[in-house]
């Protein structure tokens, strides 16, 4: 946005410095999990749409960005969104790395596994359309 | 007296005698979602105003909450369903078992990538390693602190080579413009 603005140059990205930089997902609570899943199978049907519509209708998904971020129209319409797997999975690997960077600069303490807060049986198969 | 009775009947019908407020039956069920304004939140926003949710059957309501600590506690208070939560924090959740599930990612970076280490246009700061002794603005979060010591080793520096300053605030964005043209910092990451 600041580069968008003249204010700015890009010295180094997220990405330069590591490559397919997972950012975030989308959790539930576990007491909402066990009581509605399917109210999150059919959340997640609608992300995965969500999903396919920006890699299909890019310009037109970017139109939405100022009205619920505050950034501006002109500087949304020129931003760079996320590259999103339409499945809603990205590769351990990618995961594995950035843990194992927290572990040695000290932001975690030891190789924590995330397979017991990662559940992917809520979103629909993949190749289901 | 009547009124009173007649009050109190009202109220009665409308909560279903629970107390609490009774949806309509058609209407779908509601989903709230904690949000804090980023990009990476794009699904969520292209869903509403598409309409891909309530196609689904489900209705979403954004709730804007900072930080991962806050947003954890008011998914497990039942403030909120669930939401966006950062890797970072993730990992923490699952080492002090917090009750939660990541269902989704919400994808990640590529070559395109504009989120990262910005200088002012004019600067003289045209490497990595250029940044030794300068102020360097960013939000403290797990995310930004990991990729500024990453970028500093890659070039052979450390955290103790820079002068970090911690707590800028994300979700404001057309502020970072304000604070680099300000010249009080060297470097931002955003």
């Amino acid at each position: 946005m600041l580069e968008e603005h003249g204010v700015s140059r890009l010295l180094s990205s997220f990405h330069d410095i590591i490559p397919n930089f997972v950012f975030s997902g989308v959790f539930f609570s576990n007491a909402f999990l066990d009581a509605h899943p399917e109210q999150v199978r059919a959340f997640l049907r609608g992300l995965v749409k969500s999903f396919v519509f920006i890699h299909e209708h890019g310009a037109e998904a970017m139109e939405f960005i100022p009205k619920y971020t505050g950034v501006e129209r002109d500087v949304a319409l020129v931003c760079s969104t996320r590259n999103f797997s339409v499945t809603g999975r990205e590769p351990d690997g990618f995961i594995d790395h950035q843990r194992d960077l927290m572990i040695k600069f000290g932001f975690l303490s030891k190789a924590v596994s995330l397979d017991p807060v990662i559940d992917y049986s809520y979103l629909p198969p993949i190749g289901e359309k | 007296m009547k009124r009173l009775i007649v009050l109190s009947l009202a109220v009665l019908f409308l909560t279903g005698g629970t107390g609490l407020p009774v949806k309509a039956d058609d209407s779908p069920p509601i989903i709230r979602l904690s949000y804090v304004r980023e990009i990476d939140e794009l699904p969520f926003y292209v869903g509403l105003e598409k309409g891909f949710f309530e196609e689904e059957g489900v209705k979403v309501e954004l709730v804007r909450i900072g930080g991962a600590t806050n947003i954890m506690a008011a998914a497990l208070r039942g403030d909120i369903e669930g939401g966006n939560i950062p890797l970072a924090a993730l990992f923490h959740a699952s080492l002090r078992n917090i009750p939660l599930k990541l269902v989704s990612w919400l994808g990640t970076s590529h070559p395109g990538t504009k989120c990262g280490i910005h200088v002012s246009k004019d600067s003289d700061i045209q490497t990595i390693k250029d940044l030794k002794g300068k102020r360097i603005a960013l939000s403290g979060s797990i995310t930004s602190k990991t990729i500024l010591s990453e970028a500093l080793e890659l070039e052979g520096l450390t955290m103790k080579d820079v002068k970090p300053m911690l707590g800028i605030d994300l979700q404001e964005p057309m502020k970072h413009e304000a604070i680099l043209k300000s010249s009080q910092v060297h470097a931002i990451i955003t």
